[in-house]
């Protein structure tokens, strides 16, 4: 029964914590250019991550570490210095991503500029971080988070040619300005592989005291959750396919995607699609700010865990508040969130060969995991999203000036 | 014996985590194998293993403008045990003012001033 709660927890806060600015930005602007071309990458990028999950939780589970902690000791700080640097940057510019899409949201909302929200919405998430425990934090996720399920509903009340919609699930190239075609693939797979993800799992799994016996859940979670939440990312695009690309609206800024649920949910669409974004965004600037603590903590060796009080590790504390000192600079700076979005995922494929390579390496280590360690299968998964990165970093910047 | 300490977790008498070791002291000796005799730790001890140039930069730029104390710390070999990936200290490293300086100057100098810093967290 406590092996359930544990998968329906897990489950739900990955579906509740799916969609965010990153993932919600590439995929209304995928469904709205190119219909349902572009669901393979939220496809490939769910089995990508699925799989890094599950391991970090697993190396979590067995050894008590994290991935950041295993590493140290495994590669020593001259090589991790590069990943951790890499990780930081990456979660400060997705973290200031977020802050300027909660904002947006509010601003939708109530017509107040974004850049007046933007100190709001970083001290509530500040107050939360400061004064919540993980178990708070974690299950407020999983509970507002399930708004976004509107985008699942609206989908099917759209009535889409499934044919279609399958056809889309399968890689292929297109025809119509393969540039940006291209340009938005990779930054929908930046946006589904997120490396947070597999550094804030690893310490999720060590928070809520994750055992070796755990690991059939930790499979069952990272699993079951990411093909749930996968399922959110798909229903976007299909919502934008159906109600933006007829109308001829490329989505190129929040403003002109917020009526995507108007047409199949009417007058509560909008109102749904503002409450989803900012939840959405919360949510995982909650994790992102979390996430940057945790990685400085254990790469240092400091005494870490969000259920301590601020005082009984005051530099744990402090990166998270340092870090939510700075996001809220771009919002408040007037700079556009969608634009800045799509720039932070470039940069989150850039940091990922970096992040993923290290993984193969320790999930190997049976000095670390025992018997647990990856089979062939786990080790195949895991070399086919080193090689993904690897070639996802390599055309992101290039894309990047071409696709925009 | 560098190779098994090099970057282990130093935890104190009471178990709490204080950090890691950052780097190694090692006596040249004539004639005789190079010994290691004292770990080191400390932000600019690490950079430095990563660029000397500029973590001898960062650390004059620190000195300067930081109030906090981030100098490195350095501890006899003979004082501590190797238990698994930890090493042990036989020290309380909150009331040992050598270690954890930075972190015992942020929280009496920022976190103990902010509402909420001490208290216990909402379940």
């Amino acid at each position: 029964m406590k092996n359930v709660t544990k998968v329906l927890l897990g489950v739900l806060t990955s579906v509740g914590g799916y969609l965010e600015v990153g993932s919600l930005g590439t995929a209304l602007q995928a469904g709205s250019s190119y219909r349902y071309e572009l669901l393979w990458p939220i496809a490939l990028g769910t089995v990508c991550i699925a799989c890094c999950v599950e391991m970090s939780g697993r190396l979590a589970a067995v050894s008590k570490e994290t991935v950041y902690s295993a590493a140290r000791e495994h590669f020593g700080f001259t090589f991790q210095f590069w990943p951790v640097a890499a990780q930081i940057l990456v979660d400060l510019f997705v973290l200031a991503a977020e802050i300027g899409g909660a904002s947006l949201a509010l601003e939708l909302m109530t017509g107040i500029s974004m850049q007046l929200w933007a100190v709001p919405v970083t001290f509530l998430i500040w107050v939360v971080l400061w004064r919540g425990t993980f178990g708070i934090i974690e299950n407020s996720v999983a509970v507002l988070g399930l708004v976004t399920l509107s985008f699942i509903v609206a989908a099917t009340r759209l009535h889409p040619d499934w044919s279609e919609v399958a056809r889309g699930l399968i890689p292929h190239r297109s025809s119509d300005d393969p540039t940006k075609y291209a340009y938005f693939a990779v930054s929908i797979l930046g946006a589904t592989i997120s490396p947070y993800m597999i550094s804030f799992y690893s310490s999720g799994v060590i928070e809520e005291k994750w055992k070796t016996s755990d690991l059939a859940a930790n499979r069952i979670s990272a699993g079951l959750g990411m093909t749930f939440g996968s399922m959110i990312g798909m229903s976007v695009v299909v919502v934008a396919a159906l109600t933006l690309a007829p109308r001829g609206i490329a989505a190129h800024t929040y403003q002109q995607a917020a009526v995507a649920l108007s047409q199949p949910l009417g007058r509560w669409g909008f109102w749904l699609f503002c409450a989803s974004m900012f939840v959405g965004c919360v949510g995982a600037a909650f994790e992102l700010a979390l996430d940057a603590s945790y990685v400085v903590a254990q790469t240092f060796g400091w005494k870490w865990g969000e259920d301590q009080t601020p005082d009984a590790e005051a530099r744990f504390a402090m990166i998270y508040t340092g870090g939510l000192l700075l996001a809220p600079l771009p919002t408040l700076a007037g700079v556009d969130p969608l634009r800045f979005t799509m720039v932070s995922m470039s940069l989150t494929v850039l940091a990922l060969p970096l992040v993923v390579g290290p993984l193969l390496v320790l999930m190997n280590d049976r000095r670390i995991l025992k018997t647990h360690v990856n089979g062939w299968f786990s080790n195949l998964a895991v070399g086919a999203v080193i090689l993904i990165a690897v070639a996802l970093a390599l055309v992101a910047i290039p894309l990047q000036v071409l696709g925009d | 014996m560098a190779r098994d300490v090099l970057d282990s977790v130093l935890r104190d008498r009471n178990g709490r985590e204080c950090g890691r070791v950052d780097s190694i002291i090692v006596k040249i000796r004539d004639g005789e194998p190079a010994v290691a005799t004292e770990i080191e730790c400390g932000i600019f001890v690490l950079l430095r293993r990563v660029n000397r140039r500029m973590a001898e930069w960062l650390e004059a730029a620190a000195t300067r403008v930081l109030p906090i104390p981030l100098g490195s710390v350095k501890l006899s070999l003979d004082t501590f045990s190797h238990e698994g990936h930890f090493i042990e200290l036989p020290v309380d490293c909150e009331a040992d003012p050598r270690l954890m300086r930075a972190e015992k100057w942020l929280r009496t100098h920022v976190i103990e001033r902010i509402p909420g810093g001490t208290a216990a967290k909402v379940k």
